[in-house]
């Protein structure tokens, strides 16, 4: 039992390996602080806290930065656009928040047909769940790519389970996803391989397209239902841009049979009704790719030899009513750093 | 004690207060420990209330997150963490408000009802923290919580636990402060009764005789003080009614060269446990000549003056007398200590340090030189026997009693303390040495002839490369830098360094006479250095293989070898080296190739600390300390090579 405390302590402080270099500057590249430099941001919906730190970060570190603000409001077909306009404008480095916009900016390492893609250009990416599963990272034994680094900002899946763990003890797994997205079925795809590794049963809930062939949020209460049956005694929320979108949906579905819902991501916890999640806050998730597209504006450090990360620091967080309906009470070890939202 | 220059009845009054002294003490140490216990209490049911205030809040903040009390989780792993930190705590339980029992942790329920059922003991001592009670085994602090309360409980033997962790140190303080009342207690018999006594059976014999020409000289005021005035007055007038001239038996005592040489010992090893951190603290300076070495320096230095300022006091002896020049030396050694204290920079404090070398060096020759004045060559190596005893002894309680006091102090204010004991050495000088005398033997003066001689000798000057200089290299480089500054390293505080570097001591005492028997006894004092010697290094080999959690267990174990090793090859080398000596020589009745060999050890000896520091810097401490004992051990082989060899040439040279 000790072990859980001990082991949630750990993966707290994960990813230390690689070391978020946010305190020192390094050699700075010769006129480069009086320098405007232009960062196009492409936006899924609008700026949110990931790019309120991202602007912060740099602003904090005295960068001068001439935003190019693109929101696609939601429409991956205004990408391309977009994509020719930063041909022309030439910034001096591109942003990109969430898988969907990533991709489409720089495709997948092993793309054979380059041609829409920017090659050209320093991409830094936040809001990518899993990069390596979805092609925009390379396979560890590939060189790294050029001009892309990034930022995830899910914490590794052996930690989410053990933080649910932390919580209550779990064999069955539930999980309600849009298997028309390529983050989240590469993050179920994971969870797939960690399941026996980890002693529990994966119950996979796929959503069904309607007749748009859009995934169909009418169906979601049924899943659920599924699910309860099946036992599952947690829900799992990836990064899953629809099943964000429906989080409210999905959640009370969940309270209704009694089931509790985990989170990887921010929104679904402080926005509706997920009972834990092990998320990154999102303004630390901008911070990090900000620092990143600093080495490489200000220190020109190549985007090759800036690494792919996560955050070293994950919050723990418990929705309280949500567990008091669910007379699931959180264990008294957890109160001591988890944050409680009441 | 040493029967052969006490007499029997000295020695029945010793062992008498002896064993009444050792009662004493072990009744003072018994009270001691129930006192600390008394003082302990309280500190440990704080420490309960504060471990239940720990539980507490957390648990209150889950009642205020609106978690019903029977359904808290996770306070198994609570007290399972709390025990981890504290494994005197039993069990934790938890009420609600009407007093039901709602969780139990370390105890089943009936067990933890059981408990808090019995009637609360009246504790032993005051201390109890709000909430406390002693209930069937176990302290038991019940805190109110929000709703319901909270119930830790602490084994009761618990409370003595800490005091039987420290039961070692409790002995070894008992050991010194018997070896201390021993040594006051033999002081304070001699001079009171057995002196009087032994004097006033001379001068009854010489009246038994019909010779009117002794008179004890030990009236007083105390019973047998009027006893022997009486005796004294009855055999004056009788002298004087006869008209032959009468003398006093009343003249400075032998045994009170063993209480000063122990005092100046004792006053500069007080500082031996830690004196190499002291010195590193002042070293930042010197980064040129890297740390280490320079506190090598300082500590090596010490030595090498007190060699070579020894035979400056033998001069200053002559016109000076022992007891002018026993306060001198302790004056300036006091000086230095406090110098030595109050330093502000690594210069000065090589200064002080040199000017307590030079003080060490003259009492030393003060109180040899009272050895010879009050000795002939039949007892005189009984009267070195005490000055031996002294330092001996000092070389146990200095470090022992050193360590704790720093702990408690910090080192300027020991090192200050020490230099009173310097000066406070001043005033038991006049009664204990008495008058200076007209003087016909110097001690510790050298020639350039008698190095000439002694060096001429093969088999000496084997004797001196081979094993007296190594066994004074591993002393001062071992003993007195690596062994301080590697406890230091491993976290040990300054009153385990000093009970460590006291077992040399400690081993030397048991030692010595046990060996200085069987070196007699086998009359080959040449193999007893040897196997003396690699025994005393071979420790010091093991070290590096050590596990370094071990280090703490073996620095003590390689320090008791040194010391048993030194104790066999000391003794057995005095015999030889002046064994080894022309008979014209020896006529002088004092060893000018022990003062020799005693002077070119001492400078060796120096050097010891330095190269120990210089070894440290490449192959850090405990490669040091194996590289010390490799060239320990190896020296001393060849040594038993060279004297298996040698030994008929040395036989002839007999």
């Amino acid at each position: 039992m000790r072990r859980r405390a001990l082991v949630m302590a750990v993966l707290i402080v994960l990813a230390m390996a690689f070391g978020y270099a946010g305190g020192t500057a390094a050699a700075t590249p010769a006129g480069a602080e009086s320098r405007v430099f232009r960062i196009m941001m492409i936006l899924w919906r609008g700026e949110t806290p990931v790019e309120r730190g991202f602007r912060e970060h740099l602003a904090a570190r005295g960068v001068a930065v001439d935003f190019l603000v693109r929101d696609l409001a939601q429409d991956i077909r205004r990408l391309p656009a977009v994509l020719a306009e930063a041909g022309r404008l030439r910034p001096d480095l591109v942003y990109t928040w969430g898988t969907g916009i990533t991709l489409g900016t720089v495709g997948r390492w092993d793309a054979p047909d380059r041609s829409p893609y920017i090659d050209d250009l320093p991409v830094v990416f936040a809001m990518v769940a899993t990069p390596g599963p979805t092609g925009i990272a390379p396979p560890p034994d590939q060189p790294p790519r050029a001009n892309v680094t990034g930022v995830s900002h899910i914490a590794p899946l052996p930690a989410q389970i053990k933080a649910i763990r932390a919580y209550l003890p779990l064999t069955r797994l539930g999980i309600v996803y849009n298997p028309a997205e390529p983050n989240s079925v590469a993050n179920v795809a994971g969870l797939r391989a960690l399941a026996p590794e980890m002693g529990f049963a994966l119950l996979e809930a796929p959503v069904p397209p309607d007749a748009t062939g859009a995934p169909d949020p009418a169906s979601l209460p049924a899943l659920v239902g599924d699910l309860a049956k099946a036992g599952a005694q947690i829900l799992y929320i990836g990064p899953d841009t629809f099943i964000g979108n429906q989080r409210n949906e999905l959640t009370a579905a969940g309270l209704a049979r009694g089931i509790p819902c985990f989170t990887a991501t921010e929104l679904e916890i402080r926005e509706s009704n997920a009972m834990l999640g092990l998320v990154s806050p999102y303004e630390a998730v901008g911070r990090l790719a900000a620092e990143k597209a600093r080495k490489i504006l200000v220190e020109g450090q190549p985007p090759s030899t800036t690494p792919i990360e996560t955050l070293e620091h994950f919050s723990y967080i418990i929705r309280l009513p949500v567990a008091l309906r669910l007379k699931l009470y959180p264990p008294l070890p957890l109160l001591d750093y988890a944050e409680v939202i009441r | 004690m040493k029967r052969g220059w006490v007499a029997d009845t000295t020695f029945k009054s010793l062992a008498v207060a002896g064993v009444a002294l050792l009662l004493a003490l072990a009744g003072v140490s018994w009270l001691a420990i129930s006192t600390s216990e008394q003082l302990l209490f309280p500190e440990l049911t704080q420490k309960a209330r504060a471990e239940a205030e720990q539980v507490g809040r957390k648990v209150d903040y889950a009642l205020t997150l609106g978690i019903p009390p029977d359904r808290l989780a996770g306070l198994d792993i609570l007290f399972s963490g709390l025990k981890e930190s504290d494994r005197d705590i039993a069990f934790l339980g938890l009420t609600d408000a009407s007093d039901r029992l709602l969780h139990a942790h370390g105890i089943d329920a009936e067990g933890l009802l059981a408990a808090l059922d019995r009637p609360d003991r009246r504790p032993m001592f005051e201390g109890l923290a709000a909430g406390q009670s002693l209930r069937a085994d176990y302290l038991v602090t019940a805190l109110p919580l929000r709703v319901g309360t909270l119930y830790l409980g602490h084994a009761e033997h618990a409370l003595i636990q800490p005091l039987i962790d420290n039961l070692f140190d409790i002995g070894i303080v008992v050991l010194v402060a018997m070896l201390l009342a021993f040594e006051v207690m033999l002081l304070v018999l001699t001079l009171n009764i057995s002196q009087p006594a032994q004097a006033a059976a001379t001068a009854l014999r010489a009246v038994a005789a019909r010779r009117f020409d002794l008179v004890t000289g030990f009236g007083g005021p105390d019973e047998l003080g009027t006893f022997l005035g009486r005796v004294d007055s009855v055999i004056a007038a009788t002298a004087n009614r006869l008209g032959t001239p009468f003398r006093s038996l009343r003249g400075p005592s032998l045994v009170g060269v063993r209480l000063l040489s122990f005092l100046f010992v004792f006053a500069e090893e007080l500082a031996r446990p830690f004196l190499p951190s002291y010195v590193d603290g002042f070293t930042q300076q010197m980064s040129d000549l890297g740390t280490g070495m320079a506190t090598g320096i300082v500590i090596g230095l010490h030595m090498l003056i007190f060699a070579s300022v020894m035979p400056v006091a033998s001069m200053l002896y002559v016109r000076l007398g022992r007891r002018r020049l026993y306060i001198v030396g302790a004056l300036v050694a006091s000086a230095g200590l406090a110098g030595t204290g109050l330093a502000a920079s690594y210069w000065d404090l090589l200064v002080w340090r040199a000017l307590s070398a030079i003080g060490y060096a003259t009492t030393f020759v003060a109180c040899q030189g009272f050895v010879l004045e009050l000795t002939n060559r039949d007892n005189r190596a009984q009267g070195a026997a005490m000055m031996v005893g002294g330092i001996t002894l000092a070389d146990i309680c200095g470090p022992a009693v050193g360590g704790i006091v720093a702990e408690r102090i910090g080192y300027s204010a020991t090192l200050l303390m020490a230099a009173a004991v310097a000066a406070l050495t001043v005033l038991a000088v006049r009664s204990l040495m008495g008058r200076d005398a007209a003087h016909a033997e110097v001690p510790g003066r050298i020639t350039l002839r008698d190095f000439a001689v002694a060096f001429g000798n093969r088999p000496f000057a084997v004797q001196l490369l081979l094993a007296a200089i190594p066994a004074k290299f591993l002393l001062t480089g071992f003993l007195f830098y690596l062994v301080p500054v590697t406890l230091a390293d491993l976290g040990s505080p300054e009153g385990d360094i000093g009970r460590v570097v006291m077992i040399y001591g400690l081993a030397m005492m048991v030692g010595s006479p046990l060996f200085a028997r069987v070196s007699d006894r086998w009359q080959r004092h040449g193999l007893v250095v040897a196997i003396g010697g690699i025994v005393s290094a071979i420790g010091l080999i093991a070290l590096p293989f050590v596990p370094a959690t071990l280090l703490v267990v073996a620095v003590p174990v390689a320090v008791a070898a040194l010391g048993f090793g030194q104790s066999m090859s000391i003794t057995a080398q005095v015999s030889l080296v002046i064994s080894l000596l022309p008979a014209t020589d020896r006529q002088r009745g004092q060893s000018p190739g022990l003062t020799v060999l005693r002077f070119v050890e001492r400078v060796g000896g120096g050097f010891g600390p330095v190269v120990a520091a210089a070894l440290a810097d490449s192959f850090g401490l405990v490669g040091s300390i194996g590289i010390l004992g490799l060239y320990g051990t190896i020296s001393f082989l060849l040594y038993a090579t060279l004297v298996a060899y040698g030994r008929a040439a040395v036989g002839a040279a007999r």
